[in-house]
């Protein structure tokens, strides 16, 4: 592909605008006095981040960012924004003194630690010259995933992502018990008009009906092919739990409990960590270690499969099904957390509208 | 029931156009990823003629064809109106007729409307378009005419 | 030959720009929420075909190219979906339109 803006300098200004960009928006969040417009504003961050991270050459993160941060959170949000008050309250000017120098402390004590960071692609910064180095190098041979993000995150650092994955059940749980929704599905939600986009009208249902079925082809798609591109279980998620939220602004959330009940969504969410961590244990019962892929298919199987393109001569279809394995976990995990999490909101909203109705 | 094979086609299309891995353990996955997402259409009650248009690709591509062509004229239109707006802009709202159609071309109508500068609709209902135009036009039902009766064609299958 | 493809592409990217800026400066000069949205869908549709249209005489031909074809049809179906349900969300909680000339004040406040 022809790059006609390889020059350094180009990059080095659409950097610096991407940066101006962040900051203003960070100026305006600051200065927006309604919840709405915040949550607007924190979701065209989000993107602009995520353009950012394409700038700097992190596509995984990139993803994630675009997907989470200015999708599936600016949903949630908006679906918590529903249940709450629109103006943010103005702060006396006696409160201020204290967080304002607190903050410029803080800002002080990092601009001078700043001159320690190492430049930007420095080959000799901790990040890259230790166990950095190390995954780079080893992943063609030990993993044979082509996304070095991939191997790292879900192999040589599964037990981490398994914490985080942990981590998401966990505060998918906490926002629950917190939001009191009840497990019976049939119960609270009785008329969702709060949540849903003009209802009835045919351009919306109809756009729907036609994207939702691609939106859950394209979060396998993402799901299948993290190991040679930006994409795994954490996108994968997020994408099919935005279109499950789709459906559920659509053709209301009530239509959404008929197809996957509460019941069901909140028990995937902890089948997917359970998943996640049985591949673990399987790989012990095979006289590995815990999450160690290669222990998972015997040695005696492995060689009656066709060879795997990935490596020159070595079999790796061991760690390739764990790793696909546990981002199918992850996937099924976040997605129910997040399906949960909305269900949540939006029963909670449609019991307050019957509270305000009575 | 061509609605299930169309749409499976389609997601298999989609697939291997972004995919570009043709080794048996991604296709097997393709076949696996293109099912789960269908028995997902057919559980969230999406399955039917607006989840599954393909068969009407090649009107619809016609359609598409001279839709750009409008599009392109309108983004003219309201590049002038840009330009000077006191001059030239005149809102107005318009009512127009969509009985009789099928669901798919009243979205399609309205998507058109939408698409085309100058015009946004801004409710659609079975029976009727509500539309927002930026310009003053002669006669609403000539000005609207081509584009519902071409709308309807490429949907539908009739004029 | 290539090189002159891409310098075209790029011709094309600059157009798009243009087209994006003058959707910003419609956005600002209009006076309420429907013209405004008029003023934007230059930039969905406009500006995105432009940019499309540049990068795929970039890209020549590579998967890359389908990828960006499905792109725009995903922005042709999405755009016009989101527009309407900003304009209907708008028109739903009362926002009456300006119609008629609007540096005359109205008189058919329908």
């Amino acid at each position: 592909m022809t790059r006609l803006l390889a020059a350094p300098e180009a990059e080095l200004v659409f950097a610096a605008l991407l940066l101006t960009l962040l900051a203003g928006l960070v100026l305006a969040l600051l200065a927006a006095r309604s919840v709405l417009t915040c949550i607007l504003l924190m979701s065209v961050f989000s993107l602009t981040m995520a353009l950012w991270l394409m700038v700097m050459d992190a596509p995984d993160v990139a993803f994630t960012e675009a997907s989470v941060g200015a999708g599936v959170s600016t949903m949630i949000l908006l679906g918590a924004a529903l249940s709450s008050t629109d103006v943010i309250p103005s702060v006396r000017p006696g409160r201020f003194w204290f967080p304002a120098v607190a903050c410029l402390a803080a800002f002080i004590g990092m601009a001078l630690a700043l001159s320690d960071l190492p430049v930007f692609g420095d080959p000799g910064s901790p990040p890259s010259s230790y166990v950095g180095r190390l995954y780079l190098e080893h992943t063609p041979h030990d993993i044979g995933a082509p996304n070095v993000v991939t191997a790292v995150l879900a192999s040589y650092r599964g037990f981490d992502t398994l914490g985080e994955t942990s981590v998401i059940l966990a505060a998918g749980v906490g926002v629950l018990l917190l939001l009191g929704g009840s497990l019976n599905s049939r119960d609270p939600v009785s008329e969702d008009v709060s949540l849903r986009i003009s209802a009835g009208s045919p351009v919306l249902s109809v756009a729907a009906r036609l994207l939702i079925p691609i939106i859950c082809l394209y979060a396998f798609y993402v799901l299948a092919h993290g190991e040679f591109g930006a994409g795994g279980g954490f996108q994968a998620g997020v994408i099919l739990a935005a279109a499950l939220i789709l459906h559920a602004l659509v053709f209301g959330v009530r239509e959404t409990m008929r197809a996957l009940p509460v019941g069901v969504v909140r028990s995937c969410a902890a089948l997917g960590v359970l998943g996640y961590a049985s591949i673990g244990f399987i790989a012990i019962l095979h006289g590995g270690r815990f999450l160690d892929y290669d222990a998972l298919l015997s040695p005696v199987f492995e060689a009656g499969l066709p060879s795997s393109h990935l490596a020159g001569g070595h079999h790796h279809w061991g760690q390739r099904l764990g790793i696909l394995g546990i981002e199918t976990g992850v996937m099924l995990a976040v997605a129910s957390t997040m399906t949960a999490i909305f269900y949540a909101f939006a029963g909670r909203v449609s019991r307050s509208d019957e509270a305000g109705a009575a | 029931m061509i609605y299930v094979p169309g749409l499976f086609i389609a997601l298999t299309a989609l697939w291997l156009a972004l995919s570009g891995h043709g080794e048996a353990f991604m296709l097997g996955l393709a076949a696996a990823s293109v099912c789960l997402s269908l028995i997902l259409t057919m559980r969230l009650r999406l399955m039917g003629r607006e989840a599954s248009p393909y068969h009407r690709l090649a009107p619809m591509a016609r359609y598409a064809v001279w839709l750009m062509g409008e599009i392109v004229k309108s983004n003219l239109a309201v590049l002038h109106t840009i330009i000077e707006p006191s001059a030239r802009l005149r809102p107005r709202l318009v009512a127009l007729d969509a009985d009789g159609r099928s669901e798919l071309a009243t979205a399609l109508f309205a998507n058109s409307i939408t698409l085309t500068p100058g015009t946004v609709t801004l409710e659609a209902a079975r029976d009727g378009l509500l539309v927002h135009s930026l310009h003053e036009g002669a006669d609403e039902h000539e000005e609207f005419a081509p584009m519902a009766a071409k709308s309807l064609l490429a949907a539908d299958g009739r004029g | 030959m290539l090189e002159a493809i891409a310098w075209i592409g790029s011709a094309f990217i600059i157009a798009a720009v243009g087209l994006s800026i003058a959707g910003a400066v419609g956005v600002l000069r209009f006076p309420d929420v429907y013209t405004r949205i008029h003023a934007a869908s230059i930039t969905d549709t406009g500006a995105a075909s432009l940019m499309t249209l540049g990068m795929l005489l970039m890209a020549g031909l590579s998967p890359a190219a389908i990828k960006l074809c499905i792109v725009w049809l995903f922005i042709m179906l999405t755009s016009p979906a989101a527009a309407h349900a900003l304009a209907g969300a708008a028109f739903g909680s009362g926002h009456r339109p300006i119609l008629g000339d609007p540096r005359r004040p109205s008189e058919d406040e329908t």
